[in-house]
């Protein structure tokens, strides 16, 4: 076979009739929306709650004169209200992939969103486990006061945070950064010949 | 309300037309098993996309583009080993190497993401300047690649065939 009879090898591959259904893509679509706002919901069906706890625990907590709980309570109202604004702003943030775009720019914003999702991984200490871990064990620490209950919970805490972190790091360096690469390989050659 | 481009009807008789196509392109980039998945996924993008279609742009354009990102993108999200150039194996188990279409998907197999995505569109019968268009690059730098594809395609399967 040479090069000139590639094109009818090709052509003679016949696939069998596609079975399409426009309700069911209207369907998908819906559902895709759906789960998108169900997601923010529970974010917020989450965090509002703990942030109302938080903020009239920390009032109270000041009025009795407990300092260091009331101010760690009304620190973890703010982070309660921060993490979903800064999950929110992230996605937001993200550019929005056209598959009708030319392949090199959708190359191009692909890799722009791998980015804003591997610095959000990698940076979870400092947008999320580090404004809680800090709120928690100043919460416990003011409470209990310097014991033995609160060297081991702060041990505890700080054990399954440093879980949490080193998984994230971990997802961002193994699953993100080859996809990453691999996008940044395609872009390349694309532009090399350019 | 834009009111999008593509009525249903419209969209249904694009898609009639064009489903050996999509199904083509789909083939080349499926992981086992996950053919249907990826054709799904096409129709769902292009779907989706029925509002950017303008009438006066070439419809075989906007349609490669969503196919090729999606297909790409699929393949991508699957981790598909052949993608990551350790597929030997795989390409070694592909069919008879003197039939015509094992031949190609050979071939095919052994290129990287922009010479395949070149190729099958060169397959398909678009010319490098509507390659280009799909592909966001130049008509110079399609016709480059075709030929170093070409060259390839003779110094490594021509001989293996004859």
């Amino acid at each position: 076979m040479n090069w000139n009879e590639l094109s009818d090898a090709w052509n003679q591959t016949q696939e069998k009739p596609m079975n399409l259904s426009i309700s069911n893509l209207e369907y998908r679509e819906r559902t895709t929306h759906r789960r998108v706002r169900r997601r923010d919901l529970l974010e917020t069906i989450v965090a509002v709650p703990l942030a109302v706890f938080f903020l009239v625990a920390g009032y109270f907590l000041l009025r009795h004169g407990m300092w260091l709980s009331g101010a760690a309570a009304l620190w973890l109202t703010a982070s309660c209200i921060y993490i979903p604004w800064k999950l929110r702003k992230a996605r937001r943030m993200l550019p929005a992939l056209k598959p009708d775009s030319p392949t090199l720019e959708y190359l191009r914003r692909e890799r722009d969103a791998l980015h804003a999702q591997f610095d959000l991984l990698n940076g979870i200490l400092r947008w999320y486990l580090g404004p809680l871990g800090v709120g928690v064990l100043l919460f416990y620490a003011g409470i209990k006061g310097l014991s033995s209950d609160t060297a081991w919970y702060s041990v505890a805490v700080i054990g399954l945070y440093g879980l949490i972190y080193l998984g994230n790091r971990a997802t961002a360096r193994k699953r993100i950064q080859p996809l990453i690469d691999e996008v940044e390989q395609h872009i390349s050659q694309l532009e090399e010949t350019q | 309300m834009n009111q999008p481009a593509l009525s249903s009807d419209e969209f249904e008789n694009l898609v009639a037309t064009n489903q050996q196509r999509i199904q083509r392109i789909a083939r080349s980039y499926a992981p086992p098993g996950e053919f249907d998945d990826l054709v799904q996924e096409i129709l769902l993008q292009l779907w989706r996309a029925r509002g950017s279609f303008r009438g006066d742009a070439k419809v075989d354009t906007w349609l490669y583009r969503v196919t090729l990102n999606t297909a790409m993108s699929f393949r991508r999200k699957k981790r598909d080993p052949i993608a990551q150039g350790a597929g030997k194996e795989t390409i070694d188990a592909i069919g008879n190497p003197v039939d015509p279409a094992d031949l190609l998907q050979r071939f095919l197999h052994t290129l990287g993401e922009a010479d395949r995505s070149t190729m099958l569109l060169f397959l398909e019968g678009l010319p490098a300047e509507r390659i280009a268009q799909v592909l966001g690059t130049t008509k110079g730098a399609v016709a480059v690649r075709v030929s170093r594809l070409k060259q390839r395609f003779e110094d490594e399967f021509v001989e293996e065939t004859a």
